[in-house]
This record gives structure tokens, sequence and C-alpha cells, in this order.
């Protein structure tokens, strides 16, 4: 028994659990091994970047901090240089705002008072944000002793004048726009316990949100408050929360002091007031007027409920929200043109709003239309494959009506059809093919391709009356701009130019300019899932012009010498108000408007009332003409002469050119007397006078940021991973 | 073991060694690219500044859509790169490229450069406030530049505000600097002003 048991045991021997046992543990840490071979790398490759982000951060503590700062300012707020950082922003106890709306222009004046509530006097730096794409016309700055007056002067002026107070010893500071679009200004020496009141005018254009097709929704946005955002970032940060209570609360107390002192303040400034009035003209009949921020009332100033005064209810004066307005006109079936005129000088400047009818059933235009795309090798990657997808989508939205052509070029060009064809099942499918078959590669050439889209034949089918439209999708990567806008002012025939801008970083000036050359409009795409949205509602939108070859004739024996700015008249699109602004020497009472909608010719006699005078058209028109002015150094006019044409416009209508720059002067409190109109001739009065503090306000541009990583660290990583793990493998198996 | 598991594991094995050998060639390509090209792009820059005037855009090779068109000297870290015309992807895998609208050195706008932070912009990463930039524009002039501002933006909107009637230098590439992947939120912008 015993002996066999023996035998059995020294057979069974590597068979033994006590083996198994061994050999599986070998096996496991083999596995083991592997593991965390493969955890330390993947460990390693995503912390490395995180440890060397946060040495990072902890060497250069002082701009993070700055970083932080910037999201703070979102309402009007004058900084004091106080040592305590806590208290150091102060709000306006008091907002007035006047803003005249007249069609899709605003007009706004802020007038805003601040308190000093310190025992010292201190310097402090005003900011205000200003709404997008808003221009600054005026500032004025009031305190006890002294006014700074904002105004626009020729840059060598104003570099004149800022050397001239350096010189004079005095501390000139040149304040530069941190931010884009947010005003800031110095203001030295604010005596205690005193009030600095700021006044602020600017002009803003009404923004336009398309509800459907037709209908449009117009909106007024004015940032004359605290946001909740202001306080929240302060509570993510205790240590430097400032306490916006206490903070009133010292203003007021200051208030009251001077009060004691003085019984010129109003009482009306004892608590942090807004009072808003808006006289709106909205050029038409008026449906809606909503405002989301504030509870608002209205009143209607004349019978067809086109104008209409608001101001804020009583019960809520208190600024806690940026302040927002709506509206929204009558459907109406015939495009309508509305009239507002300004008179500056001896000079009347008359503004045309054209309002697209609001129906949703439209007879469409018959199209001819000729796509252009842009296969460079600059279109290689993400951007070809948007291309060709917003080229399929705009084939696919084409009716049997329609004509249509491509032409795809680098550096050469290839044509779909020699001339356009209508787009029948047959011609679409073997379209598709075609822009399937493209590839990005070879340079760019764009003169050829756009030549020949203008010139192009029309299939024979195609009715007389179809528009000529050219759809040129492209990055706008050229180096001949200026050949292409000549060719673009000198084509004869009548044709519309859309700009698709595609890729990272589009050439965006080109696009805006060639369309705007093209009498046609430019869209972006800049995601790639925005390609399907954005080419349906372009392709819809020029399918349905209200009104083409728009022209406006005058009475020639009376008006001689009118300016007419746009200079080439774009289409009236559903849901795209259109404004068109005249400079005459005579005021114009009519005028006769004349274009084609999708049935029959259509024209309008519009009679204009100058009885009132509506603020900003001017300003309106001098920015279009300079411009104008700007572009016609494209076409080769004189440097010289159009830097001079430039100046003068823009001093005369105080609006930013690039030859002129918005500078702050101060003066004492008894030389106030200046206006818009006239500072030019007084600049060289005040440079004699104490001036101490200047300020400068710029155009402001957006650049595309490309992307910037090409991500084969990464790539790398997993590569080796996988080639590391394939002996790994083989050793565990063969165990 | 049977036959069939073992050509089974013979073949997982050699799958793994060519996929990992494909991607870390591809992965290392593209700094190989990025340099080759470099050189390419050094003559031509050399031919363009020598070339008479007025300058014609001489291409680094023939079927190139780009073409240099500045040179940035860094010399405190003893850097220098080649700029070309155009931002987009296949310009910057070449080099650094200067994005239009500001494409052109000029005394009355920005010049806006980008590059990869992986390959020709890895080394702004040692770039310290203070620091001197000189542009050599095609016509050969010189322009030195002193880095004022260096902010981490964020670039979901894919847009930067720049102040646009002024001359300065931007400086663009990714951030953070380490980060693996080719999707990154952020952009490191360094501003300099003309000295």
């Amino acid at each position: 028994m015993f002996n066999s048991n023996k035998n059995l045991r020294l057979i069974d021997y590597q068979h033994s659990y006590f083996y198994q046992q061994k050999r599986k543990k070998q096996r496991r840490k083999w596995l083991k091994f592997i593991i965390l071979f493969l955890l330390v790398t993947s460990v390693i490759a995503v912390i490395v970047p995180f440890a060397r982000a946060a040495t990072f951060n902890q060497e250069l503590p002082a701009k993070m901090s700055s970083v932080t700062e910037n999201p703070l300012i979102q309402g009007p707020q004058l900084l004091f240089s106080h040592p305590d950082k806590r208290q150091r922003a102060t709000l306006p106890v008091d907002i007035t705002a006047n803003i005249e709306v007249n069609g899709l222009v605003a007009y706004a004046r802020i007038k805003q008072v601040f308190i000093n509530p310190y025992n010292s006097s201190v310097s402090g730096e005003y900011q205000f944000p200003l709404p997008e794409s808003s221009a600054i016309k005026h500032l004025t700055i009031k305190m006890a002793d002294q006014v700074i007056i904002g105004q626009i002067m020729e840059k060598q002026a104003a570099k004149a004048v800022y050397q001239q107070a350096k010189k004079q010893g005095k501390k000139a500071s040149l304040v530069q726009q941190q931010k884009p679009n947010l005003f800031t200004n110095n203001i030295a020496n604010i005596p205690p316990l005193s009030k600095v009141e700021v006044t602020l005018e600017f002009i803003m254009p009404v923004n336009i949100t398309k509800n459907s097709l037709s209908e449009s929704v117009f909106n007024l946005r004015l940032p004359v408050a605290i946001t909740t955002r202001y306080q929240s970032i302060y509570d993510q940060k205790t240590f430097d929360k400032p306490n916006s209570e206490a903070l009133f609360h010292n203003a007021k107390e200051a208030l009251k002091r001077i009060e004691y002192n003085s019984e010129v303040l109003p009482k009306a400034i004892a608590d942090n007031h807004t009072a808003i009035s808006i006289s709106l003209n909205a050029g038409a009949s008026i449906r809606t007027i909503k405002s989301a921020s504030h509870n608002i009332q209205t009143q209607a100033l004349d019978n067809q409920e086109s104008q209409y005064l608001i101001t804020l209810q009583k019960q809520q004066t208190t600024a806690k929200q940026d302040f927002e307005i709506s509206w929204q006109l009558k459907a109406s079936y015939e495009p309508q043109v509305s009239s507002f005129t300004e008179q500056i000088g001896d000079e009347y400047f008359t503004l045309l709003t054209f309002f697209p009818p609001e129906s949703e059933q439209v007879s469409t235009l018959s199209r001819d239309i000729i796509f252009i795309i842009d296969t460079s090798g600059s279109m290689q990657g993400s951007a070809i494959a948007q291309a060709k997808a917003s080229l399929q989508q705009a084939i696919l939205n084409l009716s049997s009506e329609d004509s249509f052509n491509i032409i795809a070029f680098d550096d050469n060009v290839s044509l779909l059809f020699t001339k356009t064809q209508m787009a029948t099942n047959h011609n679409i499918a073997q379209a598709q093919q075609f822009i399937n078959h493209l590839q990005a590669d070879g340079g760019t050439e764009m003169y050829r391709p756009l030549s020949q889209a203008l010139v192009m034949a029309k299939d024979q089918q195609q009715t007389a009356k179809a528009i000529r439209q050219v759809i040129f999708i492209t990055d706008g990567a050229v180096a001949n701009e200026f050949e292409l806008m000549q060719l673009l002012e000198g084509a004869q025939a009548n044709f519309r130019l859309f700009t698709v801008g595609i890729g990272a970083a589009p050439n965006g000036y080109f696009m805006k300019k060639a369309a705007q050359f093209g009498r046609g409009s430019y869209v972006f795409i800049n995601n790639s899932e925005d390609v399907q949205k954005q080419m349906t509602a372009l392709m819809s939108k020029i399918n349905h012009p209200a009104i083409t070859n728009i022209s406006l004739i005058f009475d020639n024996l009376v008006h001689q010498e009118t300016e007419v700015f746009p200079k080439k008249i774009t289409d009236l699109y559903m849901g795209e108000p259109l404004q068109i602004t005249v400079k005459s020497k005579l005021p114009i009472t009519s005028m006769q408007a004349m274009g084609d909608s999708a049935q029959s010719p259509w024209y309008q006699q519009v009679i204009v009332d100058d009885n009132q005078s509506s603020k900003g058209i001017s300003t309106l028109w001098a920015r279009r003409k300079i411009e104008n002015l700007l572009d016609s150094l494209v076409t080769g006019a004189d440097k010289a002469q159009v830097k001079a044409d430039v100046i003068s416009t823009s001093i005369a209508h105080q609006t930013l050119s690039p030859y002129t720059s918005f500078i702050a002067v101060e003066m004492p409190a008894e030389l106030l007397p200046i206006t818009a109109k006239n500072s030019a001739k007084n600049n060289a009065i005040k440079a004699k006078y104490q001036m101490n503090t200047l300020a400068k306000a710029h155009e402001n541009l957006m650049v595309a940021m490309p992307r910037t990583a090409l991500g084969w660290h990464q790539q790398l990583v997993i590569g080796l991973i996988l080639m590391l793990s394939a002996p790994l493998l083989l050793r565990i198996w063969s165990k | 073991m049977t036959n069939v598991t073992k050509l089974f594991q013979k073949l997982v094995v050699l799958a793994l060694v060519i996929i990992g050998g494909v991607m870390s060639i591809q992965a290392s390509w593209l700094p190989t690219k990025a340099w080759l090209s470099q050189q390419l792009i050094n003559y031509s820059w050399q031919q363009s500044i020598t070339a008479p005037k007025p300058l014609v855009a001489i291409k680094p090779w023939p079927w190139a859509d780009t073409y240099p068109i500045a040179e940035l000297i860094f010399q405190r870290l003893d850097k220098s790169i080649v700029v070309l015309n155009g931002g987009d992807p296949t310009t910057l895998a070449f080099s650094a490229g200067a994005v239009a609208p500001f494409n052109q050195p000029k005394a009355t706008n920005p010049f806006v450069v980008a590059g990869h932070r992986d390959s020709h912009f890895a080394f702004l990463e040692d770039i310290a406030m203070k620091d001197v930039i000189s542009l050599v524009d095609g016509q050969g002039k010189t322009q030195l530049y002193q880095v004022k501002n260096i902010d981490i933006v964020d670039a979901t909107t894919g847009q930067l505000p720049l102040i646009a009637d002024e001359q300065t230098l931007v400086l663009i590439t990714c951030y953070p600097f380490n980060q693996l992947g080719n999707d990154s939120n952020e952009r490191y912008v360094i501003t300099a002003k003309p000295l």
C-alpha cells in the first residue's frame, strides 16, 4: 500500500498541485510585470505634461493672476489705485442712458456718476465695455476742478499733443484698449469725497436674429450693469473678494457727507439708480416690444405704431443686469422702405432702410449658379473635405428651375460642363461624381476661374431673367488679392458673388471684400459639423431675393451732388434689412426706389420726413465713405489724396479710421464748449492747455487661430508600446 | 498546445510588430518631414532675399502652395525659423506660417505667426518676457521686437482678438506644450512690440 503510494507520487510529480501553483505563479509574475510596465508608461505619458504645466504655473504667478483679473470687467466701473485690492473697484451710483434707435442704428448717450468714498485724493481708471462693433463718438469726464474731453484727432496731431504734454513735465499716459471693445481711460487726482461724472456717447448696430426664413427679431443690448458673473468670479477666490455691499455702503455714506455740505446734488442719486430712456423709431410698424432683463413701459408716439418711447418701470430701477430689448415688426407682404435724416453743418444725410416682406409664401427666382471650388494644396486635409461636403450640400439644394456648373481650380482649371446646364437628375449625378474625384494639390491661381465664371455662357433652356450667382468656396490663401479685386470691380456682367470661407484660418479680409465688390455676402464655416446647416442657410437665402437690381433715382436738377453708399447696392434678401446712406447738399424730400421682384418690376416713392433729425446717420455714412476711400487704394487711387480725404471725413464726423486716433485731453473747467464739429479748429488752442491724460481707441480685428499641434508624440508612444508588447506576449505564451 | 493556437499567436505578435512599427514610423515621419522641409525652405529664403526686386515668390519646391516671407531669429535661444505664407494645416506641417490677413510684416499691421508646439515652435516654451526677436522681411530689412506679453487664451471659438492698426509681432502655438494628442483648447500667445 505504502509503496504503491510512493510510486504514484513519483510518476505524477510534475502534475502535482504544488508545481501547478508554482508555474501559475511564474506566469502571473510575467503578467504582472507586463501590466506594471504598461501602467507605468501610460502614467508617465499622462503625468509628465501635467507636472511640466504645474511648474510652469509656479514660475509665472503674476501672469496667471493677470489672466484671471480680466474677465471681471462686465459693467462700467472705476478702478481706484487703492493699496487694498478689495477696495479698488467702484460702481456707478447713478446711470442715465438715453438711446435713440433709427431703423438699425442706435445712438447711445450714457451718463454715469461715480463717488470717491475715501478721505484722500486717489487716481483711477475708468473702464467701459463697449457693445460689439460699436464706435465711440464722444467722452467727457467731469470732476471738481478738471474736465477730460475725448475726441478723434489725426494720429500725427495726437502724437504731438502727447509729446508736448510730456515735455511740460506732466504725467502723460497713453492708455490703450486692453481687450477688444474695453474702453479705458486714466483719471488722475480725484479729490476726496467727490463726484466723477462720465458721459460716453457711442453708436452701435441693432442686432438681427432670424426666427425663421422671413421672420426676424431686432435686439439691442447695453452693458450698463454689474452682472452676476462679476461677483461669482470673486466668490471662487475668497482671499480677494471685494465686499460690494460694503463698497456701496461706503459710497452712500460718502454721498451723504457731500450732501450735507452742498444742497446742489439731487437726492435722486442716493441709491444705485439706472434710468433708461429709449426713443425707438423702427421705421415700420412694430408688433411687439419685449425686454428679457427689465420691466419696461412703452408709449406709442405716432399712429403707425412705428415710434415708441421706452422707459423703465418705477419698481425696478437698480442696475443688476445688462439691459436688453427686442422688437418685432408687423408682418408685411410688400417690401417697406423707411427714411431718416440728419443735418450736420450745411450737409444733409439720409438713411434708407429697406425691410424685406415677412411672408412665408415666396415665389422663387430661377438662377444660373456657378460654383468655384478651391482645390489647391493649402486646402489639404479637413478643409477640402469640408469644401466637398458643402458643395454636395449645395447641389442637393438646387431646384429644377436652376442651371449650374462647377469650376475646380488649383494652378489648373477643370470644368464640369463647358457652359451652365439645367439641374436635371442626370447632370446632378454627374456633378456628384465630379466632386468625389476632387483632390487638393498644387498652387492657387484664382484669376482664371473667376474671370471664366463671369463670362460663361448660359444654358439655352434657362430664361434670360435668371441671375448669375457665383459661389466661391475657398480658404482665400492668395497672393494677388488686388488683381482679383480689380477684376471684380471692372466686371461688366450682372452677377452676384458669394464667398464661403473654409478651414481653420481663411483669409477673412479677402472673402469679405470680394463679396462686397460682387454685391453678395460671405459666410465662414469653421466647424465641419456646421457645413450642412450653414450651406443650406446660404442656399435658401440666395434662393429668395425679395428685390434685385435696386436703384435709387433723385431729382437730378436739384440734387446734383449726391454721394450714395454702398456704391454697389446689394439685393434685398428675406430676413435681412438693407441700409443705404446718402449725402446731399440740399435736403432730400422724396426719391424713387426701383428694382425687380420675382413676379414683376418693383417701384416705390419714398417720402422723406425731414422734420425730425436723427442722430448717428452721418456717422454711418462716414464709416462707409472711409471704407470706400480705403478700397479705392486697391484700384490704384493716389495714396496721399486718399489719406487726406480719410482724415478730413474722419474728423468731421468723429469716426475712427486707420489714420486717426481717439484721444482724451484734460483741460480746465472753464474751457468747455467743444462740440464734435468745431473740435478740429480748436485743436491748436487746446494744445496750449494742461494735458496729462491721453486715451487711444483702436480698431480691432479677429484673427483665426489654427490648430498648432501635430500630436506625433502620442502616436509614437502608442506605436512603441505595441512593438514592445509583442516580445512580451511571445514570452508568456512560450512558458 | 495545438498548431492552430501557435499559428494564431505568431500572427498576433506579427500584427502587433507591424502595426506598432507603422505607427512609430508614421509618427516620426512628421518631425522628419518638418526638419527636411526646413532645409529646402531655408535655401529658397536665402534665394529670395538676394533676388532682384521687385520680389517674386520663390517656392521651396515646385509644387508648393506657399513661399517664405520672413525669418524670425531668437538670439538668446540661438534659434531661427523661416516663416511661410498661410496658416493652413499643410503649410504649418512644413514650417511656421503667417496667418492671413496679418501675413505681411508692415509698420501699420500686426504680423501673426502660428506654428506647431511639437515641432517648429517647441522652443517658444523657453521664451521669456523682454526677450528680443528679430524679424527679417522679404527686402532683407531687420526689425527688432521685444516680448511684452505672454498669454494663455481659450481657443474654443478659434478666434483671437487683435488690435489691427498697430505694429506688433504675435506668435501662436498650442498649450500646454508637453500634452499628448493634437486637440488642445488653449493657445500660447506671445505678443512682442517693436524696439
